[in-house]
């Protein structure tokens, strides 16, 4: 089955009489990339994204004859990739227990990739990290769409399907969402100026 | 639209591929998702994989389950067995599957995949075979020189035919794909691949034009095994909405 056509294709795009389910290998091929980055762009620490990836896809798996159709496939995944992000963001607030964030740590296996430049590797590393923690101080809302937005490239119609949002509603919360980052960013780079001073 | 700050945008820029899983992260969750799930899907994950890799994740730890399970589940998708043997044929799990394809399946799949430690076993051959449904078909191997159906306890034999009524109705001959299955039936009237061969002859009477017969057979077969890993296949071919 093209999975990819589902993928791609709007709301409604397979909704066929009794077409048969996709196979979990395409749609493991086709979503597991977007997952594991959206997880770990919602607040997911490196040492849970495994096991929220797992708890995805095993949802995925176990539910695969209920998909009907009714919205691309990664519209469904999606779904579910929330809402156990919702219940790891909730567990992770109830035990107060968040891994540290810090902008200035860089993995050190990143750094030990032959195949780049190490200091490229060690600037993308930090930025990543800078963005997560950007990310952690925006509300759940806004640093949905604002990740789709601007790290995933969707665009605000695909973003309004994905989210099950009216299309101004997702151009609200990017609006917002850009506001909260760059004031966020603004944030940082102050504390960091005085730090150093 | 208001937008970003050059800096915002420099830092996303930079930080955009940070994320990106690796080809370990990508096996690594595929490995656990399928021991938690059951072996099933190791067979909707093969059609993507290649045989390596296969070998890799699944071997020695899957692969007497994913032998039973396997030829259901690619049975129901529309895939060749074909492909299921070649991939197994060249790992080292080959004794483990051919003794596993002949031992009666009913009480095997269970006690197998409890002996290869995959949990919830039974709820997840049904639910594999679901989710291997619409896997794309695989390119066809040539059988074991000389096989020759047995008459009992031939799994082996049982499949052999289900593959060519598969193949007769992928070509789109229905007709053949029926003679196939008349074939089953006579040769293997309680065999173990029974439930297979009714839903598969479902779908070739849908195929070959008969409609009316080809409805009521599937009305009768959904009602007794909705479940079923055909049960999909045999809806798209009949034009049955789903419920």
């Amino acid at each position: 089955m093209a999975l990819a056509a589902q993928v791609d294709d709007g709301p409604g795009s397979h909704r066929g009489l009794a077409a048969a389910p996709p196979a979990f290998a395409d749609v493991y091929q086709e979503t597991f990339a977007f997952v594991w980055r959206t997880a770990r762009r919602l607040g997911v620490m490196d040492s849970a994204v495994d096991d929220v990836a797992q708890e995805v896809f095993v949802t995925v798996y176990r539910r695969l004859d209920q998909f009907e159709g009714r919205c691309s496939v990664k519209t469904w995944v999606f779904s579910i990739l929330m809402g156990i992000v919702r219940n790891y963001r909730r567990s992770r607030r109830r035990k107060g227990a968040a891994e540290p964030i810090s902008a200035a740590v860089v993995d050190p296996e990143l750094l030990e990739d032959g195949g780049h430049d190490p200091l490229e590797q060690a600037s993308r590393a930090q930025a990543g990290r800078m963005v997560h923690q950007l990310l952690d101080e925006m509300t759940e809302d806004k640093a949905i769409v604002f990740v789709l937005a601007e790290l995933e490239g969707l665009t605000v119609p695909e973003i309004s399907e994905l989210i099950a949002a009216n299309v101004n509603t997702v151009y609200s919360r990017l609006r917002a969402g850009r506001k909260e980052f760059d004031q966020a960013l603004g944030r940082m780079r102050a504390r960091e100026a005085e730090n150093f001073q | 639209m208001n937008d970003l700050s050059p800096q915002a945008k420099a830092l996303l820029r930079a930080a955009r591929s940070f994320d990106d899983p690796s080809d370990d992260d990508h096996r690594r969750v595929r490995s656990s998702v399928l021991s938690r799930v059951g072996a099933g899907a190791a067979i909707g994950l093969a059609a993507t994989m290649s045989t390596s890799t296969l070998a890799a994740s699944t071997g020695g730890v899957l692969g007497g389950a994913v032998a039973k399970i396997g030829i259901v589940v690619l049975l129901a998708g529309g895939v060749s067995t074909g492909a299921y043997f070649a991939t197994h044929a060249r790992s080292a799990a080959r004794p483990a599957i051919v003794q596993t394809l002949q031992t009666p399946p009913q009480s095997t799949v269970p006690e197998v995949a409890t002996a290869m430690g995959i949990v919830e076993a039974p709820a997840a051959i049904d639910d594999s075979a679901k989710a291997s449904e619409g896997a794309s078909p695989a390119p066809r191997v040539a059988h074991t020189k000389g096989h020759t159906p047995r008459a009992s306890g031939d799994i082996e034999g049982e499949v052999h035919l289900l593959e060519e009524a598969d193949a007769d109705l992928r070509r789109g001959d229905a007709t053949g794909a029926l003679s196939r299955l008349a074939e089953h039936a006579a040769k293997y009237p309680t065999g173990a691949l029974r439930q297979e061969r009714d839903g598969m002859n479902v779908v070739a009477l849908c195929q070959a034009g008969r409609q009316s017969e080809g409805r009521a057979a599937a009305a009768r077969f959904l009602s007794r095994s909705s479940k079923s890993a055909l049960a999909s296949r045999i809806r798209a071919a009949c034009g049955i909405p789903r419920d």
